[in-house]
């Protein structure tokens, strides 16, 4: 009895659908309930049947070529991703499965349904964050001085594809916190299309001899946005040093 | 042992050097000097431990550069060009050697300004500071500089 049913389990079952969309990324897998043995006979009550699934680059299904899908499952059905698995785009897969009893006694391995994975979904990268920003003084007019902060052209998504189709805007910030947080952030200039932004400290909010940080992202008119970029460590100036005293007259042998 | 000879001529070149070093007119600390054979003038300042609102500053983290000025007269102003320029400081290397420390500059040797000069003339120097920040200060108080 007990031979018979192993070869029995052999042959029980078979995909029953090939893969379909479940989702976006995920597919589903599913395959026919093994309820009899080899002989037609009737599996016993009580005694559970697991599945694990494989999945193998081979068709011949050679041991050392099998990957685990799922192991150890009741259910008739697997879901799986196929980029976390690794299922390279255009090489087949080979999809088998093998039926366990609580018992202990093991199917063999169910014939091979091949299945092509789709191509891998090329997700568009976000815009690259700016670089870190560089100021210089434009004027002396004011008490503070006028400041001209200044950037590098974004042209590249974080996949190194070249932005096309879209405009490139940069949004600027300060804020006295290294770390930059969110919650700290004050907004310099929304969303512009030029490189550089000129702007009176006072009037922004920034206080004499204030030490803040700037900081600027990429933002595209599809809403997507960069991370930040590295900080730019600056304090607001008093009006510019003192001048120097004292000046006086010193002779010296030469050297 | 030192014969009297020895000490006559060691003597005399000390006179000599007296002569020469000590006695050329205005001395140290002097706002009008004239040049001299054998010794160059300098002019020194005391760098600005205050912004030009009063508030505290750090001169060996807040300065950047100081601009020389060079004029017959003492009206000294925004449209006047640098003739010069130094660095606030100088990284001199500590005892240890194994770091630098931030020396302020606070000296400057007039020669280096001969080539914007007449001789005969007298001229008046004055610098301004100017900041990390670009902004500059005001004009310190001239110095007059003698060259006939």
């Amino acid at each position: 009895m007990k031979s018979k049913s192993i070869a029995v389990l052999g042959i029980l079952f078979f995909l029953s659908a090939s893969a379909h969309v479940a989702s976006a990324e995920t597919r589903q897998l599913s395959w026919s309930a093994v309820t009899t043995y080899t002989d037609g006979t009737p599996i016993e009550a009580g005694n559970t049947v697991h599945y694990t699934v494989f999945w193998s680059n081979d068709p011949w299904l050679e041991a050392e070529t099998l990957r685990t899908l799922h192991s150890s499952t009741t259910a008739t059905s697997a879901a799986f991703d196929p980029a976390v698995q690794g299922m390279t785009d255009y090489q087949t897969v080979y999809f088998t499965v093998k039926s366990v009893l609580s018992t202990g006694e093991e199917s063999t391995l169910s014939d091979a349904l091949p299945w092509n994975p789709p191509p891998a979904t090329v997700s568009d990268g976000v815009p690259t964050a700016p670089n870190t920003p560089g100021i210089i003084n434009v004027s002396t007019s004011t008490s503070a001085g006028t400041w001209k902060l200044f950037w590098d052209p974004v042209t590249k998504d974080t996949n190194g594809n070249t932005i096309e189709g879209d405009t490139v805007r940069y949004t600027l910030y300060w804020t006295t916190d290294v770390a930059l947080s969110p919650a700290s952030l004050t907004m310099l200039a929304p969303a512009i299309t030029e490189t550089s932004f000129v702007f009176d400290p006072p009037a922004v909010g920034i206080n004499g001899n204030q030490k803040v940080f700037f900081t600027a992202k990429t933002v595209l008119t599809t809403g997507e946005e960069s991370a930040f970029s590295a900080a730019l460590s600056w304090r607001a100036s008093n009006k510019g040093p003192g001048a120097p005293k004292n000046g006086r007259m010193v002779r010296k042998n030469k050297k | 042992m030192v014969r009297f000879g020895d000490c006559l001529a060691i003597l005399l070149i000390a006179m000599v050097g007296i002569l020469l070093f000590g006695c050329g007119g205005e001395g140290v600390g002097s706002n009008v000097v004239s040049q001299s054979s054998g010794t160059i003038t300098a002019m020194e300042w005391d760098p600005p431990a205050v912004a030009a609102d009063g508030t505290p500053m750090d001169p060996k983290r807040d300065l950047d550069y100081y601009e020389f000025y060079l004029r017959t007269d003492q009206n000294f102003g925004d449209d006047d060009l640098p003739v010069a320029q130094v660095a606030s400081f100088t990284d001199v290397l500590s005892p240890n050697g194994k770091s630098f420390k931030r020396k302020l500059t606070n000296e400057f040797e007039l020669d280096n300004l001969l080539p914007f000069t007449e001789q005969g003339k007298q001229y008046y120097i004055s610098i301004r500071a100017v900041g990390v920040d670009g902004l500059k200060s005001g004009f310190m108080d001239p110095v007059a500089w003698d060259l006939s």
